[in-house]
């Protein structure tokens, strides 16, 4: 089985009349491509049945097809008959020398009736036809060659998308096999080939050498799963072909590649035949390798031929050999994979060709004892092979990653992984874009591409033309990240889009929407709630509602799930978050709440299904006990992992379990904390509880922080009486929260400040209680009782406070708090659960022991005295806030967990 | 000329495998994260480590150890960890010391998997971290190349 990879770096300079580095391309086509296929469309002439895999990588197709680059090469061309022309003159009297110069000639013109006058300057048309007529299996590659271990996940997609569109696209079908960069794979890889058609790849040697459950036969496919399988090189006749000392290429009697005419003549010679204003190379070459010496004989073109056909039969005999060994060993027929770059043959290695057409002569002879097969034709007739695993492996140096990773182009990954991650959430956060948002965003992603090609790292690695391909990649990812910022203002600039798409016009049907879909990482992520705005009972909802949208705005498709809200609608986009909303019959608030709880849970899980008949998630993250039941319901359902974020416990509430209703909650609560995947929780203090009350597996808890948003809360305007001093709770009225606790600290408070006043903000089972407590205090006119009160009111609250007290006995968090904090406004807090987590006392805020009126008393008379070291305290607040509370950083951290729990 | 950013003002941890017993991470705090847990810490210059723990144990069931400990040197922005344990998977913390077994994690890698080896061929290389590399230029070919009457012929492109 002989594969060849045809594979170029993408080069093309409109900009300028002409370029060095696109006589790459005008030296392989003369070199390999044409002499090459000019040798298999002879071999189909003489009716010889030969089997080849050709694998086309998209930029060299896309240069192959090129209008601008094909009128170049015709015009290298002519430049180099009349050198020939030159040579021809110069060389008549030479009996060694002129033959050659004849022959070069000869060989150009052939070169030039090939390409122009048979074929029309498209030799991808004679492949297609060999290909038609089963004598090529044509391959294609990623789209712009990128070593794909070393690009994030998320590019997988479009790089195999795009190549295999591409191929589509230019040969008018399919490809089933798929050559890996630098034969470069890592595990996960098949599952996308799969998804995506591809059913064949080669690896080198060592991974069949590393593989499980054993090492692999690499004279059969392995098969990874999902109908991918993978064939290994044959280590023989890669050493037979490249090895230094003993393979084909270096033997004496064929061309010497460095003696070339472009160093060998006087400069003013050769000047106008180069290209650029340094010595290089021609084609003209007229010397054999001879041997270790730096005296060249000439080169004597029939000896070489009759080396080359002497080195076609000694492969073929080993071959026979080979195999008939194998054929003891193995229950099917043994294939020897024999991979090879396919510049080899005629560029590097001039008779490269006469070697191959012998070889495919021979083999294809029906006295053969050894017959040419391709992948597809093997897996077709024999299956993919026994199962096993691979693990990451390339062709390069020691068989991994070296030379793509090495102290010459390490630095090039941060910017190239930055970029990925930009172009994956722009492509998810607009999978709609059209016009020429649509347009900025799709040579957004040819930018990236070209940016991701393994050529760059692998020349910084050669220490070749690092120059170039330094800016090359930094010329890519400057006009990915400007067209990135247009796309993100909105003003997409149509002279900077048209310039990029004429400078790089490849792959006209890329889709920028392929990066926006993920295979391992988290794509969309699916909340149950039971509160979601404009139903806010609690902290509960608005963490919701901010983590939903610090998600989303990372670039995280987030949907939420919810109970109706009269006057919203079933289903709206909020701030990026598609919200639905499913009836319950029944209030919570009146009648049986444990019977609404299961008819609410009942109608969750039935809504979530349905949804999920169009769409799926990858993870469901469910808030509290009180979507436990559903969130069951569904991983059973939908197979997917379940992360649980625990607010607060019922014994927590309830400091301890006291009747049928609190224990069945508990119960829920257990079985949603054990059944997780993940639990999450605001604090080291609930982390404690949760671990002490349910005994969660190992591991299992992760702890991120509620988040704030300071924007929402630094809107108020001061409004009060000028003397007053404002002492402010905003919470749920209710025994857990310690507001009783403060009224009773109350009076000691206005015996030294009796210009304060106590404003609490709030609604729950306790507000009777305190109403009464208050009268029998004396306090109704230094006190008031405000109820719910709008976001807006509360900042105007915020702004006008002395000092906000949290007086909690039981508190998970306390994100009331870190709102007052971002206001800027002095706290006090009962030093228990996550306040005493979030509050260093004295630096900023209070801490007094819960449930201690004198103590609160004393620190809240202290912070209305010392206004000084009050505004100290709610200044470093307000840092801390910025710094650790943001909701990007905490979207951000929950990302991860759904990743683990995905990954 | 413009030039690439020299940062990108944001918290990441990158990391590539190389082979089975090396890997290259690279990170960025972001001025944000910098400020506060300097503020946090009440001190000027961080001292930030890289631990490397190593799990063993099937899916569910992995046991993490730390199979390595460095502290980086500072402004430092990448780092080649060599001498890990072929077959491994791994998770990469970077965090300060805050003070004696106190770490504070700041960027946590997701894990990734080292490729095991043959029998055999394990390299000893004293589990020495750089961050400029090995100091001698890697084989750079895997495949050998023939070599028509050079002492070295690399299989890449002449300049």
């Amino acid at each position: 089985m002989l594969v060849l990879h045809a594979h170029l770096p993408y080069v093309r300079h409109p900009e300028r009349p002409a370029y060095l580095e696109e006589r790459w391309l005008f030296e392989a086509l003369t070199e390999c491509y044409i002499p090459l296929t000019i040798s298999w469309l002879r071999l189909r002439d003489a009716d010889i049945a030969f089997r080849l895999t050709l694998s086309l990588s998209p930029p060299l197709a896309a240069m192959l097809t090129d209008p601008l680059l094909q009128d170049r090469y015709l015009r290298h061309l002519e430049l180099l008959l009349q050198l020939a022309a030159r040579e021809e003159k110069r060389t008549q009297l030479d009996p060694d020398l002129g033959p050659l110069a004849i022959m070069y000639r000869e060989n150009l013109e052939q070169t030039r009736e090939f390409f122009r006058d048979r074929w029309g300057c498209q030799i991808i048309a004679a492949w297609q036809s060999l290909a038609l007529s089963g004598h090529l299996e044509l391959w294609t590659s990623a789209a712009t060659h990128a070593f794909l271990p070393y690009v994030t996940e998320a590019s997988w997609v479009p790089q195999i998308r795009t190549g295999f569109r591409e191929h589509r696209r230019i040969f008018g079908q399919d490809p089933r096999g798929i050559w890996l960069p630098e034969c470069a794979y890592m595990p996960g890889l098949e599952k996308t080939l799969a998804r995506e058609g591809l059913r064949f790849f080669v690896v080198d040697t060592g991974a069949f050498d590393r593989s499980v459950p054993g090492p692999a036969n690499v004279y059969q496919p392995l098969h990874l799963g999902n109908g991918v399988a993978a064939f290994g090189r044959d280590p023989e006749t890669s050493q037979q072909v490249w090895d230094q000392r003993a393979g084909y290429p270096g033997d004496g009697d064929y061309r010497d590649f460095y003696r070339d005419i472009g160093y060998d003549l006087p400069y003013a010679q050769v000047a106008p035949f180069l290209g650029s204003p340094e010595r290089g190379d021609t084609g003209f070459k007229y010397y054999r390798i001879t041997g270790d010496t730096d005296r060249k004989e000439p080169y004597r073109q029939e000896r070489a031929k009759a080396k080359a056909a002497q080195h076609a039969a000694d492969f073929i005999t080993n071959r026979e050999r080979q195999i008939a060994y194998w054929q003891e060993k193995t229950a099917q027929p043994p294939v020897v994979v024999s991979p090879y770059d396919a510049e080899l043959f005629g560029h590097w290695w001039y008779e490269g060709p006469v070697f191959l057409e012998n070889v495919l002569k021979q083999l294809a002879s029906p006295a053969s004892p050894v017959a040419l097969t391709t992948p597809s034709l093997y897996v077709d007739d024999f299956g993919p092979g026994p199962a096993g695993r691979i693990f990451f492996s390339s062709w390069g140096a020691e068989g991994f990653g070296k030379v793509w990773v090495n102290p010459a182009n390490d630095w090039i990954y941060r910017h190239v992984h930055q970029a990925e991650k930009e172009m994956a959430a722009l492509a998810t956060a607009m999978p709609a874009a059209t016009g020429e948002t649509g347009r900025a965003l799709n040579q957004a992603a040819r930018e990236l591409m070209l940016a991701q090609a393994s050529d760059w790292a692998f020349i910084m690695s050669t220490g070749t033309t690092v120059k170039y391909a330094t800016e090359r990649l930094r010329e890519h990812l400057l006009v990915f990240w400007q067209l990135a910022r247009m796309v993100r203002q909105g003003n997409p600039d149509p002279a900077v889009l048209t310039t990029a798409e004429w400078r790089y016009p490849l792959f006209p049907d890329v889709d920028y929407r392929d990066f926006g879909l993920t295979t391992e990482s988290p794509a969309a992520v699916w909340m149950l709630t039971w509160e979601y705005p404009p139903r806010i009972l609690g902290g509960l909802g608005r963490h919701v509602a901010d983590l939903s949208k610090a998600l989303a705005a990372g670039g995280i498709p987030v949907r939420v799930f919810t109970c109706a809200v009269p006057g919203s609608p079933p289903v709206e986009v909020i701030d990026g978050v598609q919200v639905h909303r499913f009836s319950v019959p029944g209030e919570p608030e009146t009648g049986d709440f444990l019977a609404w709880i299961w008819r609410f849970n009942a109608c969750l899980a039935a809504g979530v299904s349905a949804v999920s008949e169009a769409a799926r998630p990858v993870v469901i993250h469910a808030h509290d006990w009180l979507v436990a039941i559903a969130a069951k319901e569904l991983h059973r359902l939908l197979a997917v992992p379940v992360v649980a974020t625990i607010h607060a416990t019922e014994s927590g509430r309830q400091q301890g379990l006291h009747n049928h209703l609190q224990r069945y909650i508990h119960g829920v609560e257990t079985d949603l904390v054990t059944g997780a995947d993940r639990v999450i929780v605001c604090s080291e203090f609930m982390a404690a509880e949760v671990r002490n009350l349910f005994k969660p597996p190992v591991g299992r808890i992760v702890t991120i922080p509620n988040g704030v948003n300071p924007v929402n809360v630094r809107t108020g305007q001061l409004s009060k009486a000028p003397d007053e001093e404002i002492i402010l709770y905003i919470g749920r009225l209710v025994t857990e929260k310690g507001p009783g606790v403060l009224l009773e600290a109350l009076p000691a408070i206005l015996a030294t400040r009796p210009q304060a006043k106590l404003v609490i903000c709030g609604r729950g089972p306790l507000e009777q209680e305190l109403r009464e407590k208050i009268a029998t205090l004396g306090l109704a006119d230094r006190t008031e009782l405000t109820g719910f009160v709008t976001d807006e009111t509360r900042n105007h609250l915020l702004a006008a406070a002395a000092v906000a007290v949290f007086p909690s006995l039981y508190e998970p968090f306390g994100i009331v708090a870190l709102e007052a904090m971002a206001a800027g406004v002095p706290v006090v807090v009962s030093d228990t659960g996550g306040l005493a987590e979030i509050i260093q006392n004295g630096v900023n805020g209070v801490k007094v022991p819960p449930g201690e009126t004198a103590a609160l008393a004393g620190a809240v008379i202290q912070m209305l005295e010392d206004r000084n070291r009050a505004q100290a305290l709610a200044n470093q607040a307000r840092k801390d806030v910025d710094s650790f509370y943001a909701w990007e950083v905490i979207a951000r951290e929950t990302a991860q967990v759904y990743r683990q729990v995905t990954g | 000329m413009e030039q690439l950013p020299q940062a990108y003002d944001q918290d990441y941890l990158g990391i590539l495998v190389l082979d089975p017993q090396q890997m290259f991470i690279y990170w960025e705090l972001s001025s944000l994260t910098a400020k506060a847990v300097r503020a946090r810490e009440g001190e000027t210059t961080l001292e930030l480590q890289v631990r490397l723990f190593a799990g063993t144990g099937e899916t569910g069931k992995v046991t993490w150890h730390i199979a390595r400990q460095v502290t980086l040197p500072p402004e430092t922005g990448h780092m080649y960890l060599n001498g890990l344990p072929p077959g491994a998977v791994c998770r990469v913390l970077i965090g300060n010391v805050a003070g004696p077994g106190c770490f504070n994690v700041l960027l946590t890698s997701e894990p990734v998997a080292l490729p095991p080896v043959r029998p055999g061929e394990t390299k000893e290389s004293g589990g020495k971290e750089s961050t400029v590399g090995a100091g001698e230029r890697p084989e750079l070919l895997g495949r050998p190349v023939g070599v028509p009457g050079s002492p070295a012929w690399l299989a890449g492109w002449h300049s």
